[in-house]
């Protein structure tokens, strides 16, 4: 026999051998596959009954599922599709195999799509969001998770897309803002309102003031002038000494109703907060605590205007009701008062050093400091309020809002 | 079956009471008391206690008959549900007789 044939008959009987082999396996006729130098007790039929069993399980719980589920090559051409992906995108199942997933899915996807295909093993997955529009309906939003599939060497294989219908949550959430831009928009017109209210409150209590001044000026004053000019004719009449001393006291009772009714139109309505300056309104402001044995430091700048009357108003108010509240209770023999322009805000700061008391406790109870009333006017003009005060040390309060513009 | 020297040397590899060994069992049996007149000698190797003898013998499957006759050797894969045929292929001197 020649090495030619010889060679041929090891290669037919080799070919018949294998031969036998996968016509036994075939044939189902095999328990165990042996392999080099271990076995395999494959038990043939149990696994492919197993496996029969486990895809069965598998497509069942996919096609039960609500989620839109669609595996694609990465050349786009969808592999697997389940009934609801189907039914979503109007395909018969044949048709969606073979589909490319470019031209299903919406093209602003399409970035979002490639992006998927760059995935890697330590990242394999990716979020989007599609807006389908059909014909007539409403839109539609899905929200996907693409998920890179690879093989063991790390090689990409397979791409899958689980999709679920976020349509309910996205108007949701857009009700939701609408009703936040809805309610800060009243928010913001309340607070404008509010503020319209102060400023109307403080205009009438102002006006009042003015009113009431102008009442003790111009009719309780004169007629104390009257009187008194009355007692004075009494005086250079020839009467009886009892008479002198009672005209006497009469007169002196006159003159100190004249000078109270003074004081108190000035306190009501300081000339000098009309006719003067801020700064001019503020010494003069210093000047009356004397009178309650508070010596004032007014830092004001001679050249610092404000423009509109309610904040002239406002600051020469809460300055007052600062420094008489150091005068009553901090104890100390001088206060502080600056006002300054800091970053387009006014800074009104009103600072002793007496007694110090618990601000906290006073803003919370709003008892006997008119700290409240302070910071709720701060507020309502746009600004805020600050205490700081340590028993026995000082007490410091400062009040900033936005610069009105200068007239 | 000839305990003492047989024209048949008949080795048959199973794994354990699978199916298919079962059934290949009784196959040989038939062939060898049916239609080798009882001349055979048979030696049964469970692979799952030794399967170095079927690597030994080139057998990568189990049921695997190797029978030796004749200076001739020849191997059957399966459960040797094809009798006829493998005892045509175990009877060639008969066919020439």
């Amino acid at each position: 026999m020649s090495t030619d044939e010889t060679d041929e008959d090891k290669l037919r009987d080799r070919l018949e051998r294998a031969e036998a082999f996968v016509a036994a396996i075939r044939g189902k006729e095999v328990d165990v596959v042996i392999g080099d130098d271990h076995l395999s007790y494959v038990r043939l039929r149990e696994v492919e009954e197993e496996l029969r069993r486990s895809q069965a399980r598998y497509r069942a719980i996919v096609e039960d599922q609500s989620e839109l589920i669609c595996r694609w090559n990465p050349k786009g051409g969808i592999t697997f599709a389940n009934g609801a992906f189907c039914r979503f995108l109007r395909l018969e199942p044949a048709e969606a195999l073979g589909s490319s997933v470019f031209e299903l899915m919406p093209e602003a996807d399409r970035p979002s799509l490639r992006r998927a295909i760059s995935g890697t093993p330590e990242l394999p997955a990716s979020q989007r969001e599609s807006r389908f529009r059909g014909d007539g309906e409403a839109p539609v939003s899905i929200g996907w998770t693409d998920r890179a599939i690879f093989d063991d060497a790390g090689n990409l294989v397979e791409l899958q897309s689980v999709g679920h219908n976020v349509t309910a949550e996205r108007q949701a959430e857009a009700e939701i803002s609408r009703h936040n831009q809805e309610l800060e928009r009243r928010v913001a017109d309340r607070t404008r309102r509010l503020r319209e209210l102060h400023g109307e409150v403080m205009r009438a209590e102002q006006r009042e003031r003015e009113r009431i001044a102008g009442l003790l000026h111009d009719e309780l004053q004169q007629t104390l002038a009257q009187a008194r000019g009355l007692l004075e004719e009494i005086a250079g009449m020839r009467v009886s000494r009892d008479v002198e001393a009672v005209v006497a006291k009469a007169e002196a009772l006159v003159r100190e109703s004249i000078d109270t009714s003074r004081s108190l139109a000035r306190e009501l309505h300081p000339p000098i907060l009309t006719m003067g300056t801020l700064a001019e309104a503020m010494e003069w402001l210093g000047d009356q605590m004397e009178r309650h044995d508070l010596a004032v430091q007014v830092e004001v700048s001679s050249d610092l205007a404000v423009g509109d009357r309610d904040s002239k108003v406002f600051l020469f108010q809460t300055a007052r009701e600062l420094l008489f509240n150091a005068a009553k209770h901090s104890k100390a023999p001088w206060a502080r008062l600056r006002i300054c322009a800091d970053n387009g805000d006014l800074q009104l700061t009103v600072e002793d050093r007496g007694v110090g008391f618990d601000a906290e406790q006073a803003l919370e109870s709003g008892s006997g400091y008119g700290l409240l009333t302070i910071r709720e006017r701060a507020m309502l003009a746009g600004g805020s309020l600050n205490v700081a005060s340590t028993p026995g040390v000082g007490t410091t309060v400062s009040v900033v809002f936005p610069i009105p513009p200068a007239v | 079956m000839n305990p003492r020297q047989s024209s048949y040397n008949l080795v048959l590899f199973v794994a354990d009471s699978e199916p298919n060994s079962l059934l290949a069992r009784r196959n040989l049996e038939t062939i060898c008391t049916q239609h080798l007149e009882g001349d055979c000698n048979v030696e049964v190797v469970d692979v799952l206690e030794d399967y170095q003898r079927a690597l030994d013998h080139g057998v990568f499957v189990t049921p695997a008959l190797v029978a030796r006759f004749d200076e001739v050797t020849a191997t059957f894969l399966g459960n040797l549900s094809h009798v006829e045929r493998i005892v045509a292929a175990l009877t060639p001197r008969k066919a020439r007789i």
